[in-house]
C-alpha cells in the first residue's frame, strides 16, 4: 500500500473536521452551547452525531477483527451495542431528557440531593470515559502504523491533539456537527469499499458465493459459529453490553440536546436504525475477512485487516482509493468517539471543579484528553472491539443500576446509591484485574488452554457482568431500605417531572 | 419557556384542574445552571402568592382530595404505565433474541443451508438481530407516545390540542 494516499485521506479528514469545528465556534457563544449546544440541534443532525459518537474505532476496525479471530461470536459486540441503546429508549431517554441536567453526575445530585453522590458518580464518569478514549487512540496508532513509516504513537498522539483542539476550541455545539459529519464518513468509507468487495468476490452466485476456492463449511466452521459461543460467558457479556450503555458519559449528554422528552425517545429511535445499518457493514467486513484473509487470523494483526482488504481484493489504483477511504473512516471513527467522551468529560470536571464556566471546559477538556493518552502510550493495545466491551461491563456494574433504579424507584437514597456505586465498580475492577493478570486471549471467553485457573473461575473473572451487576443493584436497594434517612423529601415532585410529559411542546 | 399562567382557566368548575397543571413542573426551557442540583419547584413556591389561593387553600383543608392529588395519581400511574411498557418490552425482546439464538444454534440442519456464500447461522448472527432490536424500538416509542397523550387527556381534559397555551 503506497504511503502517499491514506496520509492524504487523514489530511482531508483532519481538515474538514477542523473546518467544521472552526464554523461551530462561531455560533458557540453560551456556556449552554458548550456543553449541550443549546438544545437546537435538528433530530437527524443529532441522531447522526450520536451515531457518530456511539461508533469507535471498536466497530469500525476490531470487529471483522475479532470475526477472523474468534468466529461469529464476535458479532455479539455489535448486537449488545445496538441492544443497549434500545434500553437507553425504553428506560431513560424521555426521562433523562426531562431531568434537565447536562451530565450523570448532574442527574445524581439533582435526584439525591446529594454532593457525596455526585462526585462518586464524577469519579466513576471520569473513568469510564477514559478507560474508552484509550482503545480509540490505540487504533489510530494501530492504523497510523499500517499505512505510513511512522511509530505507532504519532497517531495517538495527532487524535489526541485534533480531539483536544476542537472540544476546546467549540465545545459541544462544534462537536455535533463533527460528529454528524463523521458518521456520514465512518458509514461511508466501509460502505463502499464492502459494495466493491461483495462485487469482485461475488461472481455469478452473488454475495461471497463467487469466492475462489471458498468451502462454506472450512470458513464458516460450526464450532467457530452461533452455537460455538460459551453460554455463561455470552449471557454475562450481553448483560454488560444492554445495561452498560446506560452508563457511559458521552451517551446521556447526547439527549440534552433533544428539545423535550418525547423527541428524545424518537432521535433515539434513528440513532438505533442508523447504528444498526453500520454494523450490519461493518459485519459483512467480518465475513468477507474470513474468507479472503485467513493469514491475518493473529491477535495483533487482525485488527488491521479491514485497511488491508481492499488492496487485496481491488487491484490498482481502485484498491488503494478504497483503502484511503478505510484509513479516513477509521480516523473518523476515533476522533469521533473521543471527541465526544472528551467533551462529556470536560462537562463534568469543569462543573465539579470550577462552576462550569467556558474557561475551565477548555482546560478540563486538554486535562481529559492528556491522562488517556499518557494510559494509551504506557499500554499494549489488546483486541480493539473487547477493550470497548470492558468498559461497558464497568459503566453496566458501576453506574446503570444506580441510574436506573434513580429513574424508577423513589426508594433510592444517596447512601444506597454511593455503596451500590462503590460495590459495583470495586468488585468489576478486581474481576477485570485478576482477569487480565491470570487469564491471556482473546474474544468473548478467553482460554489460553491454560490448567492455573479454573475455567469456570475464568469465565467469572473474565466476564464478571452476571454477578457484578446483581450484587451492585442488591446493594443499593438494601442500603437505601436501611438508610434512616429516607429518600430525600422532594423526591416524589423529581420522579414527576421525570415522567410528566412537557407542558408545551414546538 | 414560562410556567402554565397560574390563574388561567382558572373560574368555576375549572379550579381544580388548574392545580394539577400548576404543580406539573414545566421542565426549565433555559437550563438550570449547572451544578444547580435542586430542580425548583417554582409552582409549588409561587403559590401562595396567587390571586384566588386562598380559595383552594381553604378546600385542600376541607376534605375532599383536590386536583393536585389527582395530578400526582395521574402522574404516578403514568410512570407506572410507561414502567409497565418498559419492561414488557424489554422482557419480550429477551424473550425473542433468546429464541433466535436457540434456533441457530440448536438446529444442526441449519448448517447446510447456505445463502451468498455463509451458513445460515452465521447470516443470522451477522444481521438478523438488527431488525428485532429496531422493530422493538418502533414499538416502543409509539406506545410510550400514547401513554403520554392519554395523561394529557385526563390531566389537561379543557386542552384538547394537549397543548398549553
Amino acid at each position: 500500500m503506497s504511503t502517499a494516499l491514506p496520509l492524504v485521506a487523514v489530511g482531508l479528514l483532519l481538515l474538514a473536521t477542523v473546518l467544521i469545528g472552526v464554523y461551530g465556534l462561531r455560533i458557540s457563544r453560551t456556556t449552554s452551547d458548550f456543553f449541550v449546544a443549546s438544545r437546537t440541534v435538528r433530530p437527524v443532525w443529532n441522531a447522526s452525531a450520536i451515531s457518530g459518537e456511539y461508533l469507535s474505532a471498536g466497530t469500525f476496525l476490531g470487529l471483522a477483527g475479532l470475526a477472523l479471530l474468534a468466529g461469529s461470536e464476535a458479532f455479539w459486540f455489535p448486537v449488545g451495542y445496538a441492544a443497549g441503546y434500545l434500553l437507553v429508549l425504553l428506560f431513560v431517554a424521555g426521562p433523562l431528557r426531562r431531568s434537565g441536567a447536562y451530565t450523570i453526575p448532574d442527574f445524581v445530585e439533582a435526584r439525591l440531593d446529594s454532593v457525596t453522590a455526585r462526585r462518586v458518580t464524577s469519579v466513576l464518569v471520569l473513568v469510564i470515559g477514559w478507560l474508552y478514549v484509550v482503545p480509540q487512540l490505540h487504533g489510530a496508532a494501530l492504523v497510523i502504523a499500517a499505512v505510513a513509516p511512522v511509530p505507532p504513537w504519532v497517531g495517538s498522539v495527532g487524535v489526541a491533539a485534533v480531539v483536544c483542539a476542537v472540544v476546546a476550541a467549540g465545545g459541544m455545539r462544534s462537536i455535533t456537527y463533527v460528529q454528524a459529519f463523521q458518521y456520514w464518513v465512518k458509514l461511508t468509507a466501509l460502505a463502499v469499499p464492502v459494495a466493491f468487495l461483495l462485487i469482485v468476490l461475488g461472481g455469478d452466485g452473488g454475495g461471497l458465493a463467487g469466492a475462489a476456492a471458498h468451502d462454506p463449511a472450512a470458513v464458516f466452521p460450526h464450532a467457530l459459529g452461533p452455537a460455538g459461543s460459551d453460554v455463561y460467558a455470552t449471557t454475562s457479556l450481553l448483560l454488560a453490553l444492554l445495561l452498560g450503555t446506560i452508563g457511559l458519559p458521552h451517551v446521556l449528554v447526547r439527549f440534552y440536546t433533544s428539545p423535550d422528552g418525547g423527541s428524545a425517545r424518537r432521535t433515539t429511535v434513528v440513532v438505533i436504525v442508523m447504528i444498526s445499518v453500520f454494523y450490519m457493514v461493518s459485519s459483512t467486513m467480518g465475513l468477507v475477512a474470513r474468507v479472503v484473509a485467513p493469514d491475518l487470523a493473529e491477535p495483533g494483526l487482525a485488527d488491521t485487516v479491514v485497511l488491508t482488504l481492499p488492496a487485496r481484493l481491488v487491484p490498482g489504483l481502485g484498491g488503494e482509493l478504497l483503502a484511503a477511504l478505510v484509513v479516513a473512516g477509521a480516523f473518523a471513527a476515533f476522533l469521533g468517539t473521543s471527541s465526544g467522551l472528551v467533551v462529556a468529560l470536560a462537562g463534568v470536571v469543569s462543573q465539579d471543579l470550577s462552576g462550569g464556566t467556558v474557561r475551565s471546559f477548555r482546560w478540563s477538556a486538554v486535562a481529559c484528553t492528556l491522562v488517556p493518552l499518557a494510559f494509551a502510550l504506557v499500554t499494549i493495545p489488546q483486541g480493539l472491539v473487547t477493550s470497548v466491551g470492558t468498559v461497558f461491563v464497568f459503566a453496566a456494574s458501576a453506574l446503570s443500576p444506580v441510574i436506573l433504579l434513580g429513574v424508577w424507584w423513589r426508594g433510592l437514597t444517596a447512601r444506597g446509591a454511593v455503596a451500590g456505586m462503590v460495590v459495583g465498580a470495586v468488585l468489576c475492577a478486581t474481576a477485570l484485574l485478576a482477569s487480565s493478570a491470570l487469564v491471556s486471549g482473546y474474544g468473548v471467553s478467553p482460554d489460553d488452554g491454560a490448567d492455573a485457573v479454573p475455567a469456570l473461575a475464568r469465565a467469572l473473572l473474565a466476564q464478571p457482568a452476571a454477578w457484578t451487576i446483581p450484587l451492585a443493584t442488591a446493594t443499593v436497594v438494601v442500603v437505601s431500605l436501611l438508610d434512616r434517612h429516607g429518600p430525600p423529601l422532594r423526591t416524589d415532585r423529581f420522579l414527576r417531572r421525570l415522567h410528566v410529559p412537557e407542558v408545551r411542546r414546538r | 419557556m414560562s410556567l402554565p399562567a397560574a390563574g388561567d382557566g382558572a373560574t368555576g368548575g375549572r379550579a381544580p384542574r388548574v392545580r394539577v397543571r400548576s404543580t406539573d413542573p414545566a421542565p426549565p426551557g433555559g437550563a438550570p445552571a449547572p451544578g444547580d442540583g435542586a430542580p425548583s419547584d417554582r409552582a409549588e413556591r409561587t403559590d401562595p402568592e396567587r390571586p384566588g389561593d386562598l380559595r383552594r387553600r381553604g378546600r385542600r383543608t376541607a376534605g375532599p382530595p383536590d386536583a393536585a392529588d389527582d395530578g400526582a395519581v395521574y402522574a404516578r400511574s403514568l410512570a407506572r404505565a410507561q414502567l409497565r411498557l418498559a419492561l414488557a418490552c424489554a422482557g419480550t425482546f429477551l424473550v425473542a433474541i433468546l429464541l433466535l439464538t436457540l434456533l441457530v444454534t440448536t438446529t444442526r440442519a441449519l448448517d447446510d443451508v447456505v445463502l451468498l456464500g455463509v451458513p445460515l447461522p452465521w447470516l443470522v448472527h451477522a444481521y438478523g438481530y438488527y431488525p428485532v432490536i429496531v422493530a422493538f424500538a418502533v414499538v416502543f416509542a409509539v406506545a410510550a407516545a400514547r401513554n403520554e397523550r392519554r395523561f394529557r387527556a385526563l390531566a389537561e381534559p379543557d386542552d384538547p390540542a394537549g397543548d398549553d397555551e
